[in-house]
């Protein structure tokens, strides 16, 4: 692979008049892992949505493997969510009518898998992260800690080549956070996917290989420093 | 990344799928998702169950009426038939605590007498054959007063095929001199030739004005509670969007959802009817005096595959419509088009197609009393 898996370049995005993105731009390469890191209505989320695709910015490009993001489909980015990409977000990304075991198996129905081996590998990635107990459980049967791991098993069973995870650990304590993360990126390590991690806390943020730093819709690339 | 286009048997496959998951949201969603779904199934029974009954109404109506006929007493004297000996025969109406009551007084002229329909045996002078209503009001503490006007030898019982309803006060009563009495006519058979009761205007407004006032409550009922659930079915969906399901994939999914909504729904509908048609028999109501038999209630069966085939496919339909405004987005719901202006004449269109119904009904229904008044059945 010679380019950026992923890079966003001059992205510019408002809500009505309030502008969340005024020429952020940050690049992803494969298997790494960048925290987006930024005081609070500084336009991470917002980045994170424009990088995935589920958000369309006002101008600027994001590309994805050298294809241009708002040149494709609904049918061929909602294909691209699928396959090459998972979501962890702070909570509620899990639908609740779902068992923890449908939830984790639902991008593979979704993408035409059959039951058995959809539920197989389902269970696979319940076990590697801890919570194969509360597979017969529905999110709101289960803790804020077991909620999100089964959220990067779902996010991780497709094995996609990016994770976007916005404050995974927002809603949890240190300790399940810690314990989430760690899971998180051991999983991404394992499978060689890249890890957009958006978060506020420095000690969430240890956990990537680098930084960006986003200001006023304003992105900074912090170079690793060997 | 590659963009493979899914070959026709594994899109058929994808189709399932999707339909398979909708209905998986609607059923086993923990608490919310029953309640919703109960909410839905009984909005939906209910209007299924009015829906029956409105088709019912006719084939009830008509019923009743061939009995009447079947049973009626000529009023001429009657074509003469070899091997029958005619019976006099007069109806006699009376009234008794406030009730109606009607019978047949005979006076047979020989051993072959023509038999009414529900009768076994024409009473001979001084016996009676009774209804089973009036036979159990004779029997009563309530009947005390009446019991002198039936001193005689109760000899049968009129079983249904002889009644217009099962609380009719019915009775063919042996008299000694029927053909010098008013009104009798020698006859050799009983019964008239049946009319078929082609429901006239007045009567289809009567049952569809009655439809639409049972109705309302349950449209009003399913809109709030489509509404409530909307929401939350607008997130369930942008969790599966974010998921990788593409607005097709969506919109399946609501459908499946919607069809389970509506299966139920026709279950519980049949079912209320069904129930419905058991209590039937034991009211009284005083416009079809003598009740109803359950025999009666009887839906126009093309009716019912109509309701049964429609009922599903309009909801269907309407969830994939009421998709078509918004666009599902993994973040969330997007209006497509900014909210429409409810447009006013879509709300005066039942007022105005009910003022019509009445204004076109309206010089029938003053001839139609004028007809009833010498109409004695
Ligand atoms: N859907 C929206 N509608 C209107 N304004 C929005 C919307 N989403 C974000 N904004 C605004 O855009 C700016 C950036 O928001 P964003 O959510 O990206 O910030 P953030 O850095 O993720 O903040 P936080 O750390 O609090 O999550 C904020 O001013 C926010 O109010
Ligand atoms: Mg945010």
């Amino acid at each position: 692979m010679s380019g950026p898996l992923l890079e966003a370049m001059d992205l510019y995005k408002s809500f009505g008049p309030t502008p969340a993105l005024d020429g952020a731009g940050m690049s992803l390469w494969p298997g790494e892992v960048v925290a987006v890191m930024g005081p609070s209505g500084s336009g991470k989320s917002t980045l994170l949505h424009c990088l995935a695709g589920i958000l369309r910015p006002d101008s600027g490009t994001v590309s994805y493997n050298g294809t241009e993001l708002s040149a494709l489909s609904d049918v061929a980015r909602s294909e691209l969510r699928r396959t090459e990409f998972g979501f962890v977000f702070q909570f509620g990304q899990l639908v609740p009518e779902l068992t923890s075991l449908e939830n984790v198996a639902l991008p593979l129905r979704l993408g035409g898998m059959r039951r058995r081996e959809a539920e197989q590998a389902a269970t696979e990635w319940l076990e590697r992260l801890e919570v194969a107990d509360v597979a017969g459980k529905r999110p709101g049967e289960t803790s804020g800690g077991q909620g999100q791991r089964v959220a990067v098993a779902r996010a991780l069973v497709t094995r996609p080549k990016v994770v976007f995870a916005d404050e995974p650990t927002g809603a949890l304590d240190s300790l399940n956070g810690e314990r989430v993360m760690r899971l998180l990126v051991a999983a991404a390590k394992d499978t060689t996917a890249a890890v957009v991690l958006v978060t506020h806390e420095a000690r969430v943020a240890a956990y990537s290989d680098r930084e960006v730093v986003v200001r006023d819709g304003k992105s900074t690339q912090v170079e690793l420093i060997p | 990344m590659t963009m493979l286009r899914l070959r026709p048997r594994r899109r058929l496959r994808q189709w399932w799928i999707d339909l398979m998951l909708g209905i998986r949201l609607a059923v086993g969603g923990g608490r919310a998702g029953w309640g919703r779904l109960a909410l839905t199934a009984v909005g939906v029974g209910l209007g299924v169950t009015v829906l029956l009954a409105a088709t019912s109404v006719s084939h009830m109506l008509q019923a009743r009426d061939d009995r009447g006929y079947a049973r009626a007493v000529p009023t001429s004297e009657s074509a003469k038939i070899p091997g029958v000996d005619p019976v006099y025969a007069a109806l006699r109406e009376t009234t008794f605590d406030d009730r109606d009551f009607e019978g047949v007084i005979v006076q047979k002229t020989g051993p072959n007498a023509p038999l009414p329909p529900g009768v076994d045996r024409l009473p001979d002078v001084g016996e009676v054959v009774l209804s089973p209503a009036l036979r159990q009001l004779l029997d009563s503490p309530e009947g005390e007063l009446l019991r002198p006007r039936f001193p005689e030898r109760v000899v049968g019982t009129v079983d249904p095929s002889g009644l217009t309803g099962p609380h009719e006060l019915f009775f063919y009563v042996g008299v000694p001199d029927v053909a010098g009495s008013s009104g009798s006519a020698v006859t050799y058979h009983f019964g008239r030739p049946s009319q078929p009761r082609y429901l006239d205007g007045l009567l289809w407004l009567l049952i569809a004005l009655g439809s639409v006032a049972l109705l309302m409550p349950v449209v009003v009922f399913v809109a709030t509670s489509t509404r409530l659930a909307a929401a939350a079915r607008d997130r369930r969906l942008a969790a599966l969007r974010l998921v990788g399901a593409d607005g097709e994939q969506v919109r399946r999914i609501a459908a499946g959802e919607a069809f389970v909504g509506a299966l139920v729904g026709l279950v519980v509908g049949v079912g209320l009817f069904a129930l419905g048609r058991a209590i039937v028999p034991t009211l009284d109501p005083p416009a079809l005096r003598g009740g109803i038999f359950a025999a009666d209630v009887r839906p126009d069966w093309t009716l019912v595959a109509l309701i049964l085939v429609v009922v599903p496919v309009l909801a269907v339909v309407i969830a994939m419509f009421s998709l078509r405004r918004v666009m599902i987005e993994p973040l969330g719901v997007v209006r497509r088009a900014r909210n429409q202006r409810r447009r006013l004449w879509w709300r005066l269109v039942p007022p105005v197609a009910g003022v019509a119904l009445l204004a076109s009904q309206g010089g029938r229904l003053s001839q139609k009393t004028r007809k009833k008044a010498s109409n004695c059945r």
